[in-house]
């Protein structure tokens, strides 16, 4: 948009100034020929007139009358005298006179005509005299008025260039002036789209219109918060009420689990599926509830300045220990081998075991686990041997519930569809970010950028 | 390439701008309407005079080839010319085209024409003694130019002094005279 606006300041006052310019040129161009040529011809009438006062007062003498003439109005006077040409300097009469003049003149009409040749411009003013049996020529230079045509034209170009100049500037300055409200409407938005719901529209005094968008704006946003957080507090609520009776559901079940041999073959096939079913429930509300405390804010965070690789080692260690799972490899690179970031403990372990817990249901197990630098972040890619995520899934993943292709294809372990969603709120909360690439290796590659405290030596 | 392009098409706009004139020559000269000429130039006579009009004649004046010999060349000058109109165009010597072909003339450039006068078909002409300071066949030379130009409008000798002076010519036979005819200098012609 404001690469429009600029360009249509900048082509108006283009055209603007080109047809000004054109108009102004052309108009005095005419002006100056036609003064000029007036001025000529005029003069041309007083020379011819004193022509033929000479020849008839003092005939020999035309020679230096015509030297005076030349000398003192700067043109070149020839004359064709009972058919003889005559000159104050002997010049070929022939190449500054046409013949179409000469026959217009021979017929007794006084002529103008404009030349070119290799000397310049000329105007060449004919005129018969019949009393003195002469035709008078005189040829007038041109060349200073084209000259200072030249100067004219390059003068109105160089004012048409800063004209569009001038107004390519003012169009910049308007266009920013004009999008400068949307930029910031676009970065709030984007700000609120992340997750941060206390951001509003400065009120700015920049015009009524711009006011009610700022408005109307800020009221749609505490509206939706008011949503969210109305949401947010159901499933809180919802959660907390489900919490006990699922412990006591739990607690039957642990008790049944410890009679199992008691029980009717069928009966222990119920108490498995029971069991499963309980602990896939009691998993959910747990995640539920941390969603809701996240999303309410109340979520709590002890940072602390950790060493990232024995950090993730030890994450590591301690998931796969819980999940059953084999260990996969930890690579990390020499230049983070002893950076720090600064993290909540609980919350690095569960991004490290929900994503361990997502590659092992969905992705074959995760294959290694990498800490690379990248500029002022710790990048910690996890690699699973899965077939990867198609790039038209790679934003949903994060969403919640959302289970993709592999986990509807593959008849994959069920889980509770908000593991990723949580690893995205756990992320954002240590100001990191999280996003899904391919592996190198074939599989899908979740890649967390976390902010170093302590840039690798 | 399209950038190209365009920057083709501007420095070719600039080259024509710069090449072609700003006034343009005429196809055709342009006839003024004969109301418009002003001082009556276009009047077939002389403007507050009794209908007066002047006409040009063309005729010879006399200079020296390379060889030494007479030659003629056309003067146009007032008609109908007097004594002195020849002259005059014979003291101005020959044009710079015809000294590029060896034309020159025996008359010394300070020779002054005091008097010149018709008496009959002799020219009486009376100039300054410049010519006494000529050798002989130098004044036989420059007398035959005088003799030979006023013939051509109608005289056929001249009568010479030098500052009222009479002026004796000693022809090339030894024979001396005073008024001297076109018959004596023949030779020369």
């Amino acid at each position: 948009m404001r690469l429009r606006l600029v360009l249509i300041f900048g082509l108006g006052t283009f055209v603007m100034s080109f047809l000004l310019g054109t108009l102004t040129f052309f108009g005095v161009r005419d002006v100056l020929i036609t003064q000029q040529q007036h001025t000529d011809l005029q003069q041309s009438y007083v020379n011819a007139a004193l022509v033929r006062n000479t020849l008839y007062t003092a005939p020999l003498t035309i020679t230096s009358v015509l030297s005076s003439i030349e000398q003192s109005a700067g043109s070149t006077v020839i004359l064709d005298i009972h058919g003889q040409w005559q000159t104050a300097n002997s010049q070929r009469p022939d190449a500054l006179v046409s013949t179409a003049a000469l026959a217009e003149v021979t017929k007794g009409h006084v002529t103008t005509e404009t030349r070119m040749d290799a000397t310049g411009l000329h105007f060449v003013v004919g005129i018969p005299m019949p009393a003195v049996e002469t035709r008078v020529f005189e040829v007038w230079q041109l060349n200073d008025l084209e000259h200072n045509l030249r100067v004219l034209l390059f003068i109105i170009a160089a004012a048409a260039l800063f004209t569009t100049v001038s107004g390519a500037a003012v169009g910049t300055w308007v266009s920013r002036r004009a999008v400068r409200p949307l930029v910031v409407v676009s970065d709030t938005a984007a700000r609120i789209a992340g997750g941060d719901f206390a951001t509003r529209l400065p009120t700015t005094h920049a015009g009524s219109e711009v006011e009610q968008l700022t408005e109307s704006f800020n009221a749609m946003v505490e509206q939706l918060v008011s949503r969210l957080e109305h949401d947010a507090r159901f499933a809180s609520d919802v959660s907390h009420e489900l919490r006990s009776p699922l412990t006591t559901l739990a607690m039957s079940a642990s008790i049944l689990e410890q009679h199992r041999e008691e029980l009717a073959p069928a009966a222990q096939q119920s108490l498995t599926l029971l069991s499963a079913e309980i602990g896939l429930f009691q998993g959910l509300v747990d995640d539920l509830i941390e969603l809701s405390r996240s999303d309410a804010g109340a979520s709590s965070l002890t940072l602390e300045v950790l060493p990232l690789a024995e950090l993730t080692r030890q994450a590591l260690r301690s998931v796969t220990r819980r999940l059953g799972v084999d260990e996969p490899q930890l690579v990390v690179a020499p230049e983070v081998s002893n950076a720090r970031v600064l993290v909540d403990r609980r919350r690095f372990e569960r991004i490290i075991a929900n994503l361990i817990d997502n590659a092992q249901r969905y992705a074959g197990g995760a294959r290694a686990l990498r800490l690379v630098a990248h500029g002022a972040f710790a990048q910690l890619n996890v690699d699973d041997a899965g077939p990867g995520i198609p790039e038209d899934e790679r934003d949903q993943v994060f969403e919640r519930f959302y289970r993709g292709r592999a986990a509807h294809d593959r008849g994959a372990v069920r889980g509770t569809g908000l593991g990723l969603a949580l690893v995205r709120e756990h992320v954002r909360s240590l100001d990191g970010e999280i996003r899904v690439l391919s592996s190198p290796e074939g599989g899908a590659r979740f890649q967390i950028d976390l902010p170093l405290v302590e840039f690798p030596s | 390439m399209r950038r190209l392009a365009r920057l083709a098409v501007v420095a070719l706009a600039a080259a024509s701008l710069g090449g072609c004139t700003l006034v343009s020559a005429s196809s055709a000269p342009t006839v003024v309407n004969s109301a418009n000429v002003p001082l009556e130039l276009l009047s077939p006579t002389i403007p507050f005079t009794l209908d007066q009009q002047v006409h040009f004649v063309i005729r010879d004046v006399y200079l020296v080839n390379a060889r030494g010999t007479l030659v003629a060349v056309g003067r146009l000058m007032p008609s109908p010319p007097d004594l002195n109109d020849v002259l005059h165009y014979l003291l101005s010597g020959p044009t710079p085209t015809e000294q590029g072909f060896g034309i020159t003339s025996a008359i010394p450039a300070t020779l002054a024409v005091n008097l010149a006068t018709p008496d009959g078909r002799v020219a009486k002409i009376d100039v300054s003694s410049v010519l006494r300071q000529l050798s002989p066949l130098e004044q036989r030379v420059a007398v035959a130019q005088l003799l030979y130009t006023v013939s051509s409008i109608g005289f056929h000798a001249v009568a010479i002094t030098t500052n009222q002076s009479p002026f004796t010519l000693v022809l090339a036979s030894g024979r001396r005279v005073r008024v001297v005819t076109t018959a004596d200098l023949a030779y020369l012609k």
